[in-house]
């Protein structure tokens, strides 16, 4: 191994026994990555990322041992090394930041303790290290570095957390940082900061980097190499460029088309896992399901002024949690409704399912049903025509029922006796004999299924969809999509879709309601939302996501992405970090602009002034 | 925060007083009073009435019970119906050399049982953990007095070290209870360390599965830093309710065990007062019980308060 390269891996396998059994978690792996480049980890999830990324460090999840080959480090073979060597490696040469920030620092120790941790150069007194834990601070962007000291984790959201974590990690210099997800969770705001955080960092420190993601845009951002792993082996290899515009390998390209963007309407295809499995290229073309919007259907739920305040008393300059919130969802439409995390697309949802008490305004069915009273107090037709799908799957299905007995239920329930559990299922596309299998039994993407099909066999009228994909991968993400699509055209569904991520807002939604700080900032058709006129908000969602195959470079950096703690009392809730913000902003609530048909934008600016270029955030 | 705290100690002396209550019902309801326990089987009626009276146990319960309230809450509890002594002194002996006994217990107890479960936590499946948490079985299935037997039989017949009972009467000095203390020390912390190992041992390895401890561990923690800074105060956040629950308990195990080795502590002057239905020395008795038994859990609380930064510096603070 030469002195410039950092990660050498020759022919690694690790395993562990079940049962008696030798499984493969990775068979085989060759790669190495040449110092200052930066290395992508992708594939779904099980594929054996993490796995791979954490021997760099010498860990092996506990049960799991090396069957074969070899990794070296800073030419260091680090099974090999002595528990003392090993614990100078990670001291000095590879960090990590882990998956989740939030739940990797330790809860009782302060910000300044857990980085002092770190380091370790001889003779440094604590006014020292102090200094330098603040100068790190400074370096991933914390507001308030000094402050941040003495704090503890909890004290922060998660993109703070994410950007101690990274300061803790590149705090002892070190030649190699290993980053398992680093911005997923993240809304795509806080994601692009801490993106170029890293880049400049990496600039700085002059680190060779490997990045674990199934976020081919981020990927295609950050690395300058890339490995596909598929069932533990690296199916494909090389320079991410040219990997990614021109994969070759059938399960590259699967994933490479099934990622939603942007710029493209449409539901993409899903992955063949039997052409893959038999090597069957594919023929080179995307394939994308454009839905059409149904049009003239009557509303299944209008929601007007809506107020919910989680506050016990009010607190001066502050507004509630959820102010004057309004619109509509027609039958057979999927409305998405957009924002970063805290925006209270959740606690509307739950609202009008009956889990949150409202302040003021109204929720109304078709039929005229009032959505008033909490789920408890409400009749049982309304439960039914109501419906809520959770973001998690895993957690909202009982582990110890089978799929049967989910779907049965609400069937029961309802006294419904023209749908049985095996017609419900064949909707979601399960074979039958899934019916007797546990929760555990089944992948993510077959979870959702299941949680979709309990809630269409209760025969609502509306679908609440909380952020349903989100932790699937994009390969089965696009067929949850299209089932999604089938629901609303074949039954007339009407679904409130919530999401964080925009290009599946434009791959499926026919509206969109854009949320900041629980208030309405933009509504249209998804052309309109994805057109050049747009509320500043809107402008800066959409220039934050990283798409694969962007000008990266062109894009613009270093925004602001501090979300204030709460709504102001009065004006526009985006004044604090408008570009285009005047006086009258942060004193009267902005007025609704008509851009066209079914598009309207909250602000007191022009409507010339609201497009791409005078947007451009500095 | 402030007014929490406040809250939880109103509520413990409401505590207080209703196990006040309980008890001098339990002890009306029993059959006999302090003067026919005092003259015996054979006495006559008369000399009963007048032994009553004398008492002042011919008055309506309820009126005695206030009167013995008012009392208490000057700090005067009366004097016992056996022999007329000012009860506050004679309990108060008796709780100094209780006292004695429980704090050597729960020193050496606590410290005993957090580092054991510590161990088993830390060495899971190991051979330390098979040990350390079969013993921990064996001492929660086996009552007290079985292991003060045991004890004895150990320690002052075979291999006679410590004396079996102690000899020296309420009045002890500290130089003539200290040698008898250890083998009622050693039963009661038998009974108080179990449990505590277990859920020492639980939580330890709860904190062991988790992502910080293996974040502090890749950053090339030594083995004692991690131990200390980041595993053994996360792990006590849970301990800190089982302790001082079982410190709680600890006054019933007290009373046993003070009885078998016939230490002159609260537990001893407890089982004689109520034979004898001395009820201003029960009722004391009962008031210093409880007060220990509220006392330990709001120092549970402040604890968890203290080792629990959430707590400390809520969210909302920022
Ligand atoms: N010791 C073990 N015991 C049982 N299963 C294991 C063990 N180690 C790894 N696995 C399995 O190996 C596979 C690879 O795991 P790994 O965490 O590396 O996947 P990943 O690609 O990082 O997935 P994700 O995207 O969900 O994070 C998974 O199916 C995991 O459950
Ligand atoms: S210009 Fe004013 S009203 Fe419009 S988004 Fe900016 S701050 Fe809000
Ligand atoms: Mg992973």
């Amino acid at each position: 191994m030469s002195d410039a390269t950092i990660v050498s891996v020759n022919n690694l396998s690790v395993s562990y026994t079940s049962g008696g059994l030798k499984v493969d978690v990775l068979k085989d792996i060759s790669l190495r990555l040449e110092r200052g480049r930066t290395l992508g980890l992708v594939g779904e999830s099980g594929s054996g990322k993490s796995t791979l990324a954490s021997t760099f460090l010498g860990a092996l999840r506990s049960g799991s041992f090396i069957s074969k080959g070899t990794v070296e480090v800073a030419g260091q073979d680090v099974f090999a090394l002595p528990a003392p060597a090993l614990r100078q490696l990670r001291r000095n040469d590879v960090a990590l930041v882990p998956q989740n920030a939030g739940s990797a620092l330790t809860p009782t120790m302060r910000i300044m303790d857990q980085i002092a941790e770190s380091l370790h150069t001889p003779g440094m007194d604590r006014a020292a290290k102090r200094a330098r834990a603040e100068e790190l601070l400074r370096l991933v962007r914390l507001p308030n570095p000094a402050q941040a000291l003495g704090k503890y984790p909890h004290q922060f959201s998660g993109g703070q957390q994410q950007r101690i974590g990274i300061a803790m990690a590149v705090a002892a210099n070190p030649a190699l940082l290993v980053l398992d997800e680093p911005t997923t969770g993240l809304d795509v705001v806080t994601q692009a900061a801490i993106l170029d955080v890293l880049a400049d960092l990496q600039q700085t420190l002059n680190m060779s980097m490997v990045l674990v993601s199934h976020d081919l845009g981020v990927i295609d951002k950050m690395c300058t190499d890339i490995a596909v792993l598929r069932e533990g082996r690296i199916v494909e290899s090389g320079a991410t460029r040219r990997v990614l515009a021109q994969p070759q390998h059938p399960y590259t390209q699967g994933l490479v088309y099934s990622v939603p963007r942007v710029d493209v309407p449409g539901i993409p295809p899903s992955m063949d896992t039997a052409a893959i499995d038999a090597g069957i290229q594919s023929t080179g073309e995307r394939e994308v399901y454009v839905r059409t919007a149904p049009s003239g259907t009557p509303p299944v739920l209008q929601v007007r002024d809506l107020s919910i305040d989680y506050r016990r008393r009010p607190v001066p300059g502050t507004g509630p949690t959820v102010q004057g919130v309004s619109f509509d969802v027609n039958a057979s439409e999927i409305v998405a409704l957009v924002g970063e995390s805290g925006s209270g697309k959740s606690t509307i949802a739950n609202a009008i399912a009956g889990l949150q008490r409202t302040e003021a305004g109204t929720m109304v069915l078709a039929g005229g049903a009032d959505l008033a009273r909490t789920v408890s107090a409400r009749p049982k037709g309304i439960r039914q025509a109501v419906q809520l799908i959770f973001q998690n799957a895993d957690t909202s299905l009982n582990p110890r029922k089978t799929v049967h007995a989910a779907i049965a239920r609400p069937l029961q329930l309802f006294g419904i006796k023209k749908t049985t559990v095996a017609q419900s299922l064949a909707e979601v596309d399960l074979p039958l004999g899934f019916a007797q299998r546990l929760p555990g039994q089944l992948s993510g993407g077959q979870r959702q299924r299941v949680g979709i099909a309990r809630a269409i066999a209760a025969g609502p009228s509306l679908v609440l969809a909380d952020e349903i994909v989100s932790a699937l991968d994009v390969s089965v993400q696009s067929s949850i999509l299209r089932l999604m699509d089938t629901m609303s055209r074949d039954k007339g569904i009407g679904f409130l879709f919530i999401t964080h991520d925009l290009a599946v807002v434009r791959a499926v939604a026919d509206r969109v309601v854009v949320l900041y700080l629980g208030r309405v900032v933009e509504e249209g058709t998804v052309e309109a939302i994805f057109s050049e006129t747009s509320h500043p908000y809107t402008r800066l969602l959409l220039d934050s996501v990283i798409e694969l195959g962007d000008d990266h470079d062109a894009k613009p950096r270093n925004v602001k992405d501090e979300i204030p703690a709460a709504p102001p009392e009065f004006g526009c809730p985006y004044a604090s970090r408008c570009p285009l913000v005047r006086d009258v902003c942060r004193t009267k609530a902005p007025p609704a602009i008509r851009v066209s048909e079914g598009h309207q934008i909250m602000c007191h600016a022009d409507a010339s002034e609201l497009s791409p270029s005078t947007l451009a955030h500095s | 925060m402030i007014s929490l705290f406040a809250k939880r100690v109103g509520w413990s002396l409401v505590t207080v007083l209703l196990s006040t209550i309980l008890v001098f019902t339990a002890i009306q309801s029993l059959p006999g009073d302090a003067a026919t326990q005092i003259l015996g089987q054979n006495a006559t009626p008369e000399a009963v009435a007048t032994l009553r009276s004398q008492l002042g146990l011919d008055e309506p319960a309820i009126s005695r019970f206030f009167s013995w309230l008012g009392g208490a809450f000057t700090g005067d509890f009366g004097t016992s119906l056996l022999d007329g002594k000012s009860v506050g002194a004679e309990v108060g002996r008796a709780l100094l050399n209780t006292s004695l006994l429980a704090a050597v217990t729960i020193l050496v107890g606590i410290t005993l049982s957090v580092v054991l479960g510590l161990l088993a936590g830390l060495f899971r499946d190991k051979w330390p953990d098979a040990t350390i948490s079969t013993l921990a079985l064996v001492g929660m299935s086996v009552p007290e007095f079985v292991v003060a037997t045991v004890l004895v039989l150990l320690f002052s017949i075979y291999i006679p070290i410590f004396p079996a009972v102690v000899v020296a009467g309420q009045d002890a000095s500290l130089a003539e209870l200290l040698p008898s203390i250890w083998l009622p020390a050693a039963a009661l912390v038998c009974a108080l360390s179990a449990y505590i190992i277990r859920m020492m041992r639980t939580s330890v390895i709860d904190v062991l599965d988790s992502d910080f401890v293996l974040t502090a561990r890749l950053k090339g923690n030594s083995t004692s830093r991690l131990v200390f800074k980041h595993i053994l105060p996360s792990a006590m956040l849970p301990t800190l309710n089982v302790i001082a629950m079982n410190i709680a308990w600890l006054i019933g195990g007290v009373v046993v065990v003070e009885s078998i080795f016939n230490y002159p502590g609260i537990g001893t002057l407890m089982i004689r007062s109520v034979q004898t239905r001395d009820l201003p020395t029960i009722l004391m008795i009962t008031v210093l019980s409880a007060l220990t038994y509220v006392l330990c859990n709001l120092l549970a609380d402040l604890a968890a308060h203290l080792l629990n930064p959430r707590l400390r510096f809520p969210r909302s603070a920022k």
